[in-house]
């Protein structure tokens, strides 16, 4: 019980501390007294370590199967194999909400540390609101929200976890994302410094980049992943449903979007001052919401909502976020007027805004249609709810419009561009968009729009291919290097860039990946008996064996199918469907056969005892191009993230 | 920094010339408005009351009914794929079919939405059958945890 004692303890002296730091670094910064200061520094170190003592202690209760522990008990059985039981210390409200401290600790304490000539104004404010922010979640966590309230005696047997989230997807889906929104706290402390102090220069903004490319990274890998999870182990057929939940945690990454782009126009050209303060503030905010939503149930049913306080407490914070960041943008509000205007239509800042725009607004449409049925059945009191039909309406053109503005905003340049040097640069992409658009047009594909979808992916594709070339092959004449050599010093040359480049590739790849599994996906139900053999959509299926067997933790019914195409034998497909004792629930487990042009997904929808099985038998066509686009997206933002060594650095300065 | 460098236009003439960018910026959000507004219209179902429902007359408007599902009146025709079952609540009982496969939840007792329209046979034509999601789980564990 001694670790339940310390976790308990390591909470609440962390809440003290952390309103100690509050108030100290904000005094010390104002008066100037550097002993303050310092004293506010060691306060988000000493609160990070006390955040890593209270996750240690629960990691052990889970480790042990203290089942005294309400938390252990509700997430955890004797049969929970280990990689699973370090999961469930994020299964839960409580647990996830601890997370979230320790990893906006730990990144608070490093911000602290990492000090500048730039941001010695800055740090203590940061520090202030990075203690602010734990301050509330420890608030929560010693309150409401306990990891480790006990029970009156011990069980002896805990609850097990949620089949669902028996899957390797779920190990790293909810702690990839919670970094991300953790980490945008310290964006959001930056942009309060520059507020706080009146510096609201370009020195913050480029301060941050690292921070939120970082945070941006995992957002929407921890996105990703969460997609992969639906689309192997919920088996409806599908990577994204359009619920709160998964909307909620998309919205910060567009709007952090919207903030990577918008950071650029201020350090090159000193605009954007205002938007840069808002959109920081709006991502964390939005990382807030995200795990106010997922956990609190107040979007599914307004009733839950009622029954936990947790949620006012959310809006509370969450207003006050928001009231404290415009009252300071008012108060500086002539500091953070641009020094320069926009010059052109086709400049590379008009059109960032256009993306600034675009971003925020599809992330306040997913928003809205997330909280409509809230707020419709709070202010008439009529339920209603809101189809994935009205997402797919507005994703669709908005989409296509961000698709073709990435591929004409790098071609433009900051200040004023000639259209004529435009229209050159844009002369091959547009060749290879028209041509391969009708290519496809007379392949029989249809409908029009996702031909016309598929030639914007090529039209961005291909510019930024022509952008590679172009750097190359210039390189490769002035310096006479080899081709490989000049291409490598040339990516290796401008960081930022070129890895911009790869992520422009990506979310390219990504989006005909939507187009293709979106508009092509095909279902079919049949059924079928023991040695039967049916034609789906050029695959032949026979029906090998079935299966119904009971184990110790579920009765099993599987059926396996010899899968062919053509002449081509594919394999065999095993598709579950398993009653889990524990939670007296079904849970599938789809078989699938992933392919680059399709995958191949079998769900087994019933299984009688004479072997008749009801099998939904589904292709989703380029489901694989989202896993190669998350994957060059990793790259690709850790590329443009990759520090250049000092030596090229001080080179590049002097040059 | 160029910043301090640039040369800086006077309050009012910076106004009149930066008028047509905040036009240009002024169209994509009201494009952008009016796609979301617009695409608002028909993709919202409202949900009724098993009685609302059989008094509406026939038509096209996708609607949600909400309800328990009656365990003895579940009818999954395998074969064919087809699933006939009973919805209930306060105001009545309506006679749902699904055209789909079983969903796992469906038992006694399961509360289940049903999204679709009413048929001109007087049963309801369910196009998504929710069933309240893995909180069969998430309630038990409540429910113990409260009646402790």
């Amino acid at each position: 019980m001694i670790a339940v004692t310390l976790g308990q303890w390591a909470l609440w002296i962390a809440l003290a501390i952390a309103l100690y730091g509050m108030i100290a670094s904000i005094l010390g910064a104002r008066q100037r007294v550097p002993e303050l200061v310092q004293s506010g520094r060691n306060a988000v170190i000493a609160v990070a370590a006390l955040a890593v003592v209270a996750s240690g202690s629960l990691l052990y209760l889970l480790l042990t199967r203290n089942f005294q522990v309400d938390y252990v008990y509700q997430h955890v059985s004797t049969y929970l194999p280990v990689p699973y039981v370090i999961s469930a210390f994020y299964a839960g409200q409580e647990g996830s909400l601890l997370l979230w401290l320790l990893f906006l600790a730990v990144a608070g304490a490093i911000a602290v540390l990492h000090r500048r000539d730039w941001n010695e104004d800055l740090l203590p404010y940061v520090g202030a609101v990075v203690s602010g922010v734990a301050a509330f979640f420890l608030l929560l966590l010693v309150t409401l929200s306990s990891p480790f309230k006990l029970l009156p005696g011990n069980p002896g047997e805990g609850m097990g976890l949620n089949p669902l989230l028996e899957n390797p997807g779920m190990i790293y889906h909810p702690p990839t994302l919670f970094i991300g929104y953790a980490v945008y706290t310290i964006p959001f402390a930056y942009a309060i410094a520059a507020l706080a102090t009146g510096r609201v220069g370009s020195g913050w903004v480029r301060g941050i980049r690292l921070w939120s490319l970082f945070a941006w990274l995992f957002l929407g890998i921890g996105i990703l992943l969460g997609a992969q999870w639906a689309y192997v182990e919920l088996g409806w057929g599908g990577y994204w449903a359009w619920d709160p939940v998964e909307n909620s945690s998309l919205i910060p990454w567009l709007v952090g979007t919207a903030f990577l782009h918008s950071v650029m126009v201020q350090e090159r050209r000193g605009m954007f001052k205002r938007w840069n303060v808002l959109l920081a503030t709006l991502t964390f905010a939005l990382c807030v919401f995200a795990t106010f939503v997922t956990r609190s149930g107040l979007i599914e049913s307004v009733h839950a909502f009622q029954r936990s306080p947790l949620g006012y407490y959310f809006l509370a914070f969450l207003f006050i976020v928001l009231v404290a960041t415009v009252a300071l943008a008012i108060w500086r509000r002539k500091e953070l007027a641009s020094k320069r205007e926009m010059e052109s239509f086709l400049s590379r800042e008009f059109s960032l805004l256009v993306t600034v725009l675009g971003m925020v607004g599809i992330g306040l449409a997913v928003l809205l249609g997330t909280l409509y049925p809230t707020l419709a059945q709070a202010l008439s009191g009529r339920e209603l709810s809101v189809g994935p039909a009205f997402y797919s309406r507005v994703f669709t053109p908005l989409g296509a419009a961000v698709i073709i503005v990435i591929a004409i905003c790098p071609l433009l340049a900051w200040g004023k561009s000639s259209p004529q040097r435009v229209l050159r640069a844009m002369l091959w992409p547009g060749v290879m968009a028209i041509v391969f658009g009708i290519a496809l047009a007379v392949a029989g594909i249809r409908p029009l729009y996702a031909v016309l979808g598929f030639a914007a992916c090529v039209f961005v594709f291909t510019s930024v291919l022509v952008e590679f070339g172009r750097g190359w092959f210039a390189r490769k004449r002035m310096t006479g290097e080899s081709y490989p050599v000049a291409f490598l010093r040339l990516v290796n040359k401008n960081h930022r860039r070129y890895g911009g480049y790869l992520v422009h590739l990506a979310i390219v790849i990504l989006a005909a990946g939507v187009i293709g599994s979106s508009v092509y996906k095909t279902s079919t139900t049949i059924s079928m008996r023991p040695g039967e053999a049916m034609q789906v959509q050029g695959y032949t299926l026979k029906y090998a064996e079935y299966t119904v067997q009971p184990t110790e933790a579920k009765q099993r019914f599987a059926v396996t199918l010899d899968v062919s195409k053509g002449n081509r034998s594919l394999g065999r497909l095993t598709a579950e469907k398993n009653f889990h004792w524990n939670v007296e629930q079904w849970v599938t487990e789809v078989a699938i056969r992933p392919g680059l042009v399709e995958d191949l997904y079998v769900i087994l929808s019933g299984l009688e005892t004479n072997g008749l099985a009801t099998l939904e038998v589904q292709t989703h066509p380029m489901v694989t191009w989202l896993w190669i686009g998350g994957g060059l997206l990793f790259v690709g933002t850790l590329w443009a993230m990759w520090p250049r060594s000092e030596k090229k650095r001080a080179a590049g300065r002097a040059e | 920094m160029t910043e301090s460098q640039a040369n800086v236009p006077t309050q009012k003439r910076r106004s009149a010339k930066q008028v047509k960018f905040l036009i240009g910026g002024a169209v994509v959000v009201l494009i952008i408005a009016y796609l979301v507004l617009s695409s608002m219209q028909g993709a919202t179902a409202a949900y009724l009351t098993v009685r609302e429902v059989k008094a509406a007359a026939p038509s096209d408007r996708l609607v949600r009914v909400s309800g328990t599902v009656v365990g003895d009146t579940i009818d999954w025709d395998a074969h064919n794929v087809v699933l006939r079952f009973e919805l209930a609540d306060d105001t009545g009982r309506l006679l749902v079919v699904y055209k789909g496969v079983r969903p796992d939840m469906l038992r006694d007792g399961a509360t289940a939405t049903a999204e679709g329209k009413m048929g001109p046979d007087g049963t309801f034509q369910a196009t998504q059958i929710l069933l309240k999601c893995p909180s069969k789980y998430e309630e038990k564990a409540t429910e113990q945890a409260t009646s402790r």
